[in-house]
């Protein structure tokens, strides 16, 4: 709602010319002596009247960086843009996108979308959709049945989707009550969500609450397809999935490896201050890409490689310092001491030692295409710059984006990286750590409010057992501990960690602080988990309005509609999957075989050409909201222009789904169902065993934001200030945004200027530029994540702390006490006194937010007695009761002026030096554990590499024998049959055990697609062991069986035409398009810089193909095949890889095109791509495939400009 | 040199080839951008258009550890002695204090003398509002305390703006080669000026920069005197476009003796 008029001076500070009068030299005095030369205006060449514009700040639309955005407007129409000069991150500039943004506005854009449709015409039939394998297949198909819409009013809308949805879950039987309790199984909700990463934290927030209150886990967003290996592998290893650092730190970078990223065209605002270290000398830019990029023309050392071949790489890093490296990195006390940090077992790492041994520079040489001497410069650059060689003063970053992360191994490819940098000392410092860079302005933000089918939002764990919910109720009969009080009752078995009090170990942190979580959501969200009576959590009924276990991915759900029956519906939310997902043809087929598609978009998109209905949603800048940048930095954006016609926010229409839905039924709470009306809160009396009743709370769902309170009418009726604060309290990651004692957004805050010293981090934010005024940052305002030591170590300093006694919300451990800070400790509003006191004590550690103590553990609620989310969030109104026992048992309940507490919904734990040192990160992480019994005697048990690798190498010439006579995929398929599991083999001393990998660390897999064969024997790929992608080579349902012969593995299973050449294709984003190309293509700024589709194809192969530049090729597999123009670069390699180092072409695909929009053509890449899974996320390996190339007749290209392509809309049916 | 000259500075040492000064350039001149069809480079438009005033040209150079991606800024230069002021016979061009050289569209009789003149060959003539149009250095930013917008979008400083000599000094005492300072007799000094240390040597080496950078820019048809010139380009704004055509004939002719002479 801030909006200022144009402030002249500071429009002016930019350059400081002022209005000085200029002294004319003497050219052009000699020119000018007969003419005063002219005086302009402000804008006067483009006319535009800049003086008479009103300005509206908000937060760049595109990328992840958080650009800081401020557009001119006069009345509705947006006439400018500038970068925002005060934001630190972008310090006023913009990248073309951010640049061309203006164009998304309605009044540029006659192609928005500006009322809801209905479809009157069939859409694409599943049947014909199946026999497609080429692009004019597919043209053929879609333009038969191209849509035709009717416009509706939004009620017609709802109530039409209101009615289907009810049909189908009428269809299948949708009730909550189970044979033990009343819940939903999440992953057979009949109708799949994709909501996209372009929503703000608050639609975010809702659109999952929505989910899991309709019953349904069957919700994805496409950070699915970016960077869910990312947060798997870092979060598993270190605590969180985040980037460690800030844009801004990477300039303090000493060495920094671009391996699967290309910030200066995915990310190009970052390398503002990348460059910067660059240019000061103290930077070495290492980039290590299949192609040469734009990145890559500003490295110090660069190295082509081959796609999928990354673990190697990293492993030869690891070989370097421990093999090669004299003294090996393991010998020096700064390594000693950095593990001990991390908790990290010396024998963990004497066992990944002994992986990394077997990786040779020339044996990663072989895999990876890089020349020895080249592998060696580069490792010996990263390590040399690193925290343990150099006593913690220089620091080796790792940069990555979807090059890292989509592989079916992506997982254990982000875990490497992590893992290379606990070994060498560079994490948890400013200029050093992780920077995993995202793509979508909020995906982090989404990602963090976890559209996501596995986990609440803030990475809370979803039930999956009713044992669950009753050891859960246990815990609130104990007063809500935090781990150190909490008493796991005996019944509940040992899955939840010790159960003696005081004993705490990761398992038990982990579940006090996932029920914690849990119920922060009963409370904001008015539902109810846990049993009736409340009073026997063993035997009473089990009632969860939070179902159970995961639902479908964006990457299985086409499954669970093709294969599994289940899904018969989708709502789809800014996001465009029949161009992002990988084998796109199995995606049409899905969306073909439903019964209801409703797609809210702001274009008619390629995916509403299978759509039901379709609505029209509103672009970032028309919206209120909070959005988290890639290094987890909250902005706030405000609303520049109202969105065209009768679009809506995405909130809105949230709201009124929901509305509608629970009119008609859709949504029914297991508590509704049961009757569960009211909850006792009862806290069991430690020494007499009695219950003694703190408070009674109103069971009744919460989903009411219409507070009047902004004057725009939609956002009157969807108030995302109240869904902020409310994210706030239910969200534990976030906890601290707002603050409750001055009532503000710390989102909008906007102070760009440095802490002083004495302020809270304040020597760490002007050394390192953290800018902690500026918005906010997860965790608890730490802009560094895992920063214990810079202050100690770095900075060879510390700061002292004191807890006056009596005076905060704290423990014995800290009441009273100086503490010593030395590293960055974030800030909280403290829950007595309201003041900012330091979060992480001594400074934070990996696990930070989720390792805590409770001021008043056992004692009270978590909000000390939140009851009542109106209350709550309307009128920031608690009731405080707190249960006082005494020794005797005898207690007294007394309220929050008694106790001292001024601010109950802030903060009341406390992280002290035991939580920090508690945690231990996974060096080694085994991903599989245990055994599986295969009913025949045998016994597959997973297994290490100590005993894996005795076996490692019979399993590979197995597999080469079944493959050199029936080929990959059957040998594939055999040998899983045969042993019960995928890398697995028997054990040479018992052939009734089965040894099966445990994953435990990253070794080298193949892709699943591999050019060389010996390699592919050598090191197979991991897919085959998740269900999922065994389905590809094995479709498990009859209709589907013909799908496996799309999947070629190797050469030698394509059937390639004649002349053409087997490859090995990647993929990749531009600077000048975006994804989908949706929110480029359609602008012409853009389009005019890169219009067509195209590959890149190396200069020697297109030689040997006769290929000229501008030619038509031929790009195909068994999949599909699609035609694309030719660019002929030697930014491409040719590569010697292999054993015989034979050599292979690698080329390259932008897969910013679609058949919707401008700029069209149905020479989709994504359908040539393969959508091999990632073991643990479900990520598709989509940076490496096989296709062949071959030279094409002009005639097959069907791109046209399509500049006037609007929806066809029929009026008055 | 006086007070109030400036420049813009370009090094594509710094540059990662991104083109938001392309798109900036756009948007805050309302130039419409171009359809335009593939790239084989990625430079597109591949030249410069009434309507696009800059473009950045890619250009790949060498192969395997050689191998070189240039990224380079082209627009008009801004010259001191600006060969197409002194061509205009309509005084539509004017050179601002500051180094612009802005073609006036409200004074531009659409003669083409100017793109004659330029060997940059930067200015586009638009058949359709008989006009020609060219970067204007954002005049009416500069002239209201704004850097040009090309230099105000990128995000990684590659195009600076500031004070002329404090700029260029800047440049040279921290090593790098700068192009335009003091190019020649024809052109003067470049408002626009080039400035790298990683392609040193290179600037106007034709296989690297030079085939736009050239070393000696110059135009067979040389300077023209304003004095001689500007009352009859008063004079024929309303004459048809045969009798200019004559006019440049003459004009043509008696110039090429002036410099046979002045050669002499």
């Amino acid at each position: 709602m801030e909006e200022h008029a144009i402030r002249r001076r500071d429009f002016l500070k930019l350059v400081g010319l002022g209005t000085v009068p200029l002294l004319l030299s003497d050219s052009a005095r000699k020119v000018l002596a007969l003419d005063q030369p002219k005086r302009y205006g402000l804008g006067e060449v483009g006319h535009k009247d800049i003086e008479a514009a009103r300005e509206v700040r908000g937060v760049c639309a595109y990328c992840a960086v958080g650009c800081g955005i401020i557009f001119y407007r006069v009345g509705d129409r947006v006439i400018h843009v500038e970068g925002d000069p005060d934001n630190p991150i972008n310090e006023g500039k913009l990248c073309p996108k951010g640049q061309a943004s203006i164009e998304l506005f309605g009044d540029h854009n006659p192609r928005r979308l500006r009322t809801p449709m209905i479809r009157v015409n069939p859409k694409p039939p599943l049947e014909e959709i199946k026999k497609v394998r080429s692009q004019e297949e597919l043209r053929a198909v879609l333009e038969k049945y191209k849509p035709i819409w009717k416009p509706v009013t939004w009620e017609d809308a709802f109530e039409y989707i209101s009615r289907r949805i009810k049909e189908i879950l009428d269809e299948v039987g949708w009730d909550p009550r189970q044979s033990d309790g009343y819940y939903y199984f999440g992953k057979k909700f009949p109708v799949m969500i994709e909501a996209g990463a372009k929503l703000t934290n608050e639609e975010a927030y809702i659109i999952k609450k929505m989910a899991a209150l309709m019953g349904s886990h069957n919700i994805d967003h496409d950070a699915r397809r970016c960077h869910s290996t990312t947060v798997a592998g870092l979060a598993g290893t270190v605590g969180f999935g985040a980037q460690t650092q800030t844009f801004i730190d990477t300039q303090f970078i000493s060495a920094y490896l671009i391996f699967g990223g290309n910030p200066a065209e995915a990310h190009p605002v970052s390398m503002r201050h990348t460059l910067r270290g660059k240019e000061k000398g103290t930077l070495k830019l290492i980039v290590v890409d299949p192609r040469y990029n734009r990145t890559a023309s500003q490295a110090d050392i660069f190295a082509f490689f081959r796609p999928g071949s990354d673990l190697a790489f990293l492993l030869y890093i690891l070989h370097y310092a421990f093999w090669e490296r004299n003294p090996p990195v393991d010998q020096l006390d700064t390594f000693k001491e950095y593990a001990q940090r991390f908790n990290v077992d010396l024998d963990e790492i004497n066992e990944f030692k002994e992986i990394a041994k077997e990786y040779t520079a020339e044996e990663v040489s072989r895999i990876t295409g890089i020349p020895v001497e080249k592998l060696r410069l580069i490792a010996q650059t990263f390590v040399e710059n690193s925290g343990v060689t150099t006593g913690f003063k220089k620091f080796a970053s790792i940069q990555w984006a979807m090059g890292m992360t989509q592989h079916h191994i992506g997982t254990q490819i982000t875990r490497l990286s992590t893992l290379v940098q606990l070994t060498l000392g560079n994490m948890g410092f400013p200029g050093g750590g992780l920077n995993p860079y995202r793509g979508h302005s909020n995906v982090q933000g989404t990602t963090d409010m976890c559209i996501l089918s596995h986990i609440l939002p803030g990475y809370i764990k979803q039930p999956s057992s009713t044992l669950q919910i009753r050891v859960y109720q246990d815990w609130k009969n104990q007063g809500f501990p935090d781990a150190w009080n909490w008493e796991i009752p005996e019944w509940a078995g040992s899955a939840f960690g010790p159960n003696e009090k005081g004993k705490v170990n990761s398992t038990k942190v982990l579940w006090s602080w996932w029920f914690h979580n849990w119920r922060k959501f009963e409370l904001t969200w008015g539902i109810f988990v846990g049993t009736d009576p409340e009073s026997d959590p063993q035997n009473g009924t089990v009632i969860s309005d939070i179902p159970f276990g995961a639902g479908y991915t964006e990457n299985t759900w086409w499954q669970g509609a093709l294969f599994d029956d289940v899904i018969k519906a989708a709502i789809i939310m800014a996001e465009n999957p029949a161009v992002s997902n990988a084998d796109t043809l199995t995606e049409y087929m899905a969306l073909a075989s439903l019964k209801l598609l409703v797609v809210v978009d702001l274009w008619e998109t390629e995916t509403a050409t299978f759509a039901d209905v379709l609505l029209p949603g509103a672009v970032q800048y028309e919206k209120y909201g909070s959005i988290t940048n890639s290094n987890r930095w909250l902005q706030w954006q405000d609303r520049v222009v109202p969105p065209p016609g009768d679009a809506k926010p995405d909130l809105w229409i949230m709201l009124k789904l929901w509305e509608y839905f629970r009119k008609n039924g859709i949504v029914r709470l297991p508590s509704e169902v049961y009757g569960k009306s009211r909850e006792n809160v009862l806290i069991k009396n430690p020494k007499k065993g009695e219950f003694v009743k703190l408070y009674e709370r109103r069971v009744r769902v919460f989903m009411d934001y219409a507070s009047g309170r902004y004057p725009d009418p939609d956002y009157a009726e969807a108030d995302p200030e109240l869904v902020y604060r409310e994210i706030d309290i239910a969200v534990d990651l976030y906890n601290g945004m707002y603050d409750w004692v001055r009532h503000k957004i710390l989102a909008k805050r906007r102070i760009p200027i440095l802490r002083s010293e004495d302020q809270i981090d304040g020597i760490l934010d002007r050394t390192y530029l953290m800018h902690k005024d500026w918005g906010w940052s997860w965790p608890k305002n730490v802009r560094i994540l895992y920063n214990l030591w810079t202050l100690s170590k770095t900075l060879e300093r510390t700061v002292t702390y004191r807890f006056p006694a009596g005076r905060y919300a704290v423990g014995p451990e800290l009441d009273g006490q100086t503490v010593t800070i030395t590293g960055e400790t974030g800030e909280i509003r403290d829950s007595k006194t309201g003041d900012w006191r330091p979060a992480f004590i001594p400074g934070h550690n990996f696990v930070i937010g989720k390792f805590y103590k409770r001021a008043w553990s056992g004692k009270t609620d978590v909000f000390t007695g939140a009851v009542d989310p109106w209350r709550l969030l309307y009128d920031e109104e608690v009731v405080g009761k707190f249960v006082i026992f005494d020794e005797n048992g005898d207690y007294r309940i007394v309220g929050l002026e008694e106790m001292g507490v001024r601010y109950p919904i802030a903060e009341s734990f406390y992280y002290d030096p035991e939580v920090v040192f508690t945690g231990k990160a996974s060096y080694k992480k085994p991903f599989f554990k245990g055994t599986k019994d295969l009913g025949d005697g045998r016994v597959v048990k997973y297994v290490g590499y100590y005993e894996w690798r005795q076996v490692k190498d019979a399993f590979s010439q197995e597999l080469a024998q079944l493959a050199q006579s029936k080929g990959l995929k059957e040998a594939i398929i055999e040998l899983k049959g045969k042993y019960g599991e995928w890398y697995a083999y028997p054990s040479p001393s018992n052939p009734s055990e089965i040894w099966a990998w445990d994953m435990r660390y990253p070794i080298h897999y193949e892709p699943a697609e591999t050019i060389c064969k010996e390699l592919a024997y050598k090191y197979p790929a991991m897919a085959w062991r998740r269900a999922e992608n065994f389905n590809l080579i094995s479709p498990p349902k009859e209709d589907f069986r013909d799908l496996a012969d799309t999947v070629n593995l190797t050469p030698e299973e394509m059937r390639a035409p004649e002349g053409a050449e087997v490859v090995v294709a990647t993929t990749n984003r531009m600077v000048e398009h975006f994804h989908t190309g949706q929110l480029t293509r359609n602008l012409k700024l853009l389009a005019e810089l890169v219009p067509e589709p195209f590959v890149e194809i190396p200069k020697p192969l297109a030689d040997r193909l006769g290929i000229k530049p501008g030619d038509i090729v031929e790009v195909g597999n068994n999949r599909n095949r699609i035609y694309l123009r030719a660019m002929v670069t030697n930014r491409v390699p040719k590569l010697k890889i292999g054993p015989q180092e034979k050599e292979y072409f690698v080329v390259n695909m932008p897969w910013h095109w679609g058949w919707a929009g401008a700029h069209r053509t149905y020479g989709v890449v994504n359908t040539v791509s393969g959508i091999y899974m990632d073991t643990v996320t479900t990520m598709q390996e989509t940076k490496t495939f096989l296709v062949y190339i071959k030279k094409a007749s002009p005639d097959k290209y069907d791109y046209e400009p399509g500049e006037q392509n609007t929806p066809e809309v029929q009026l008055g049916r | 040199m006086a007070a109030g000259e400036k420049a813009i500075l370009f090094t594509p040492d710094s540059c990662i080839g991104c083109r938001a000064c392309q798109v900036a350039c756009h948007v805050w001149n309302n130039t419409r951008p171009e359809v335009t069809d593939f790239s084989p480079t990625l430079t597109n438009p591949p030249d410069l258009l009434p309507n696009a005033w800059m473009i950045l040209k890619y250009k790949e150079v060498g192969e395997g550890d050689s191998f070189d991606w240039l990224f380079f800024k082209r627009q008009c230069m801004h010259c001191s002695n600006a060969p197409c002021a002194e061509a205009c016979p309509a005084g539509a061009i004017e050179v601002h204090p500051e180094g612009a050289v802005v073609i006036r569209q409200d004074k531009c009789i659409g003669c083409r003398y100017c793109v004659e003149a330029c060997p940059y060959d930067v200015p586009r003539y638009d058949p359709i509002t008989n006009k020609v149009y060219k970067c204007t250095m954002c005049i009416d930013r500069l002239q209201n305390g704004l850097e040009p917008a090309c230099v105000s979008a990128c995000p990684t400083d590659a195009l600076v703006f500031g004070d002329y000599e404090e700029l260029v000094s800047k440049y040279r005492a921290a090593g790098y080669e700068v192009y335009g300072d003091s190019v020649n007799d024809y052109v003067g000094r470049t408002h626009y000026v080039y400035a790298t240390k990683r392609w040193s040597g290179k600037l106007t080496d034709p296989s690297y920069f030079g085939d736009h950078l050239s070393k000696d820019p110059r135009k067979t048809i040389v300077s023209f005197t304003k004095s001689v010139v500007k009352p009859i380009g008063w004079t024929l704004t309303g004459l048809t476009v045969i009798g200019l055509l004559g006019h440049l004939a003459l004009w043509r002719s008696k110039r090429m003796e002036e410099v046979k002479k002045g050669g002499e």
